[in-house]
């Protein structure tokens, strides 16, 4: 396998805060992988770090080999159009219906025809399964279980080769949830995407993900999910001990 | 177009045409192989023909669009590699997006529903500030057999913020404005050899109309477009649903501090900017009309009069509870999206500047009924 994304000795300080100690961490090319941690641990700061939205106080970012803020703006605005973002709450822009807010990133990047763009949005927004009506909303009409939809088809636009999803099940019921890992499966493995995915939800951990980040006091531990219940520190014990993630794990055999 | 199509090209056979693609079909190539599949369709006209994709490179999700938008009139399914064929199952069939339908009135129509639209929004609008107006004295009233509710720390934060924040551009404001007043009475009124009355212009203009009429403007640009995008990403963001459901007027909580406060600072910004114009007068006096400080104070003593002072005091608690409740109306009316918080705090800025001139207008008329 090889490395896509590298972090070397990143810290990330707030203030006096340390969120990030030195850390070290792997992103795979066709992985899933799902990042963990309690709340204020530092999985959000690690997605802005990654995406070059929060420069780390101290160490690297590589992305394939390439320093991430080494780069002239030009460059990492080059290798940001090979992530796909899925922001936390969706950040749908609330002036653009559904299908607009798809076809944006098409419209800036690509020089297909507008009806080309109409139409392929609406393939995408399809392929999420978002029902046809809601194409045409403003955001603010949908539910949170469409709007993750829709937010999943945007950064899905420009057909990234790595999906960052920051708690894409928060919001939902336990049936959109299920679908929704169901489409994040697909995707990884029909479409082969690396995905990055923050989660809180232990069902997703066990249908999505091959490997396991868990970010804890200010470090990050990483394994496959057997691996990490074999962990003896005791936060890790803690979390994958909890009657949530038990409860999921009983459904995988 | 390209000498030799790179993505699509069309084989004549004898009995069928067969189409070979070949290339990465991803979204970095989309633009090019959208126009030789147009160039293909053209070419093939309406036979049938075959797909040949084993040579495709890489096959994304807006390469398989492409793709199937190729296949839409070709039922038999194309010769593929196993993965590309499985990114091609995965995907939902090609279908047109067709917007909903909009009925275009005609030109006329439109035209006459328009009039009729604003017109009866600015009833609406008028309507629903005297309600508004209606619902803040309702409780400032009811307000006032229980002073704990006027919320002193909310009240005094505004102030801070409305009032002592706002010193500086309202100082350097009056002197401005004086300046140019003085510059220009002195230069005309030089003409006529009266330039001594330079300063009871001065003077006049400043106390009667223009301090507290720029430092209106000033505030209902600073602070009543505040107002309205503090309330209305509040609005957004559920947070004044969160006070009802908690049992808390939103008029208590945000409308009735922003309006007192204001109508506490403006009066006493334009006392200062009364002051420091005053002083400016004297600057520009003293290079201008040579006048030393001594002489220009004592023409402004002759000039100045309580009645002049108080005439231009008395409209600021006005303008001051103009902007402030247009203010918080349009920030409450907030709905949806990002674009109806800038519409709003627009309005209320424009609406306020609109209304507090047009009040102005109306004191004007009864001072001078009065013989003021």
């Amino acid at each position: 396998m090889r490395p896509l994304i590298e972090l070397k000795d990143v810290t990330n300080r707030f203030g006096k805060q340390v969120i990030h100690n030195r850390i070290n961490f792997t992103l795979n090319e066709n992985e899933a992988l799902g990042v963990v941690g309690g709340s204020g641990s530092g999985k959000t700061v690690l997605l802005r770090t990654i995406l070059g939205l929060n420069k780390p106080k101290e160490g690297q970012v590589l992305f394939d080999g390439t320093d991430l803020y080494a780069l002239s703006p030009e460059q990492r605005l080059g290798l940001q159009q090979r992530f796909g973002v899925m922001f936390q709450n969706g950040a749908l822009f609330s002036g653009l219906t559904v299908l607009d807010n798809v076809a944006l990133p098409l419209r800036e990047h690509t020089d297909l025809s507008e009806k080309v763009i109409d139409d392929l949005a609406f393939l995408k927004l399809q392929m999420v399964r978002l029902q046809p009506e809601a194409v045409s909303k403003y955001p603010s009409a949908l539910s949170g279980g469409m709007t993750t939809r829709a937010a999943v088809a945007r950064a899905m636009a420009l057909d990234p080769e790595i999906l960052f999803l920051d708690e894409p099940t928060g919001a939902l019921d336990p049936t959109a949830a299920s679908s929704l890992d169901e489409l994040m499966r697909d995707l990884h493995r029909v479409l082969r995407l690396t995905l990055f995915v923050i989660t809180h939800d232990p069902n997703t951990l066990v249908a999505v993900c091959d490997r396991i980040a868990m970010i804890v006091d200010g470090k990050v531990e990483s394994g496959t999910l057997d691996e990490l219940m074999k962990s003896t520190h005791p936060k890790i014990q803690e979390y994958f001990k909890g009657p949530r993630m038990q409860a999921a794990l009983a459904k995988r055999h | 177009m390209n000498d030799r199509p790179r993505f699509v090209e069309i084989k004549h056979d004898k009995d069928k045409d067969v189409v070979v693609l070949e290339g990465d079909w991803t979204i970095r190539n989309a633009a090019p192989i959208e126009k030789e599949i147009e160039h293909a369709i053209q070419e093939i006209n309406d036979q049938s023909y075959d797909v040949v994709g084993d040579k495709i490179g890489k096959l994304d999700t807006s390469g398989a669009f492409l793709l199937k938008k190729l296949m839409a009139r070709e039922k038999s399914p194309p010769h593929l590699a196993d993965t590309q064929r499985s990114v091609l199952d995965f995907l939902p069939d090609y279908s047109e997006y067709k917007p909903p339908a909009e009925r275009k009135p005609s030109l006329l129509v439109a035209s006459f529903s328009f009039i009729g639209e604003k017109s009866i929004r600015v009833l609406d609008f008028s309507w629903d500030i005297f309600a508004f107006v209606g619902r803040v004295a309702l409780r400032f009233s009811s307000n006032l057999l229980h002073p704990r509710h006027f919320r002193l720390a909310s009240i005094v934060r505004h102030i801070q913020e409305t009032g002592i924040a706002a010193l500086p551009i309202i100082g350097l404001l009056g002197v401005l404005m004086t300046m140019v007043v003085t510059y220009q009475g002195a230069i005309q009124l030089r003409r006529f050899g009266a330039d001594i009355y330079t300063v009871d212009l001065t003077v006049i203009s400043l106390l009667r109309e223009m301090s507290v009429l720029i430092t209106a403007i000033m505030v209902a640009g600073r602070s009543g477009s505040a107002f309205a995008a503090e309330i209305g990403v509040m609005n957004l963001r559920d947070e004044v649903s969160a006070l009802r459901t908690m049992g808390m007027d939103p008029i208590e909580v945000l409308v009735l501090p922003r309006v007192i406060a204001l109508v506490i600072t403006l009066p006493l910004l334009t006392f200062l900017a009364d002051v420091i114009g005053l002083l400016g007068g004297g600057v520009m006096s003293l290079s201008l009309l040579n006048l030393s400080f001594e002489q220009y104070f004592s023409r402004v003593a002759d000039v100045a009069t309580p009645t002049m002072f108080f005439v231009g005091m008395i409209k600021a608690p006005v303008f001051a509870f103009i902007i402030a409740i247009i203010g918080c109306y349009q920030g409450l009316n907030v709905t949806g999206s990002a674009e109806s918080v800038g519409r709003r705090t627009t309005l209320a800025v424009v609406q306020a500047i609109f209304v507090v001139i047009m009040a102005d207008g109306l004191f004007s008329v009864a001072f001078s009924e009065a013989d003021i």
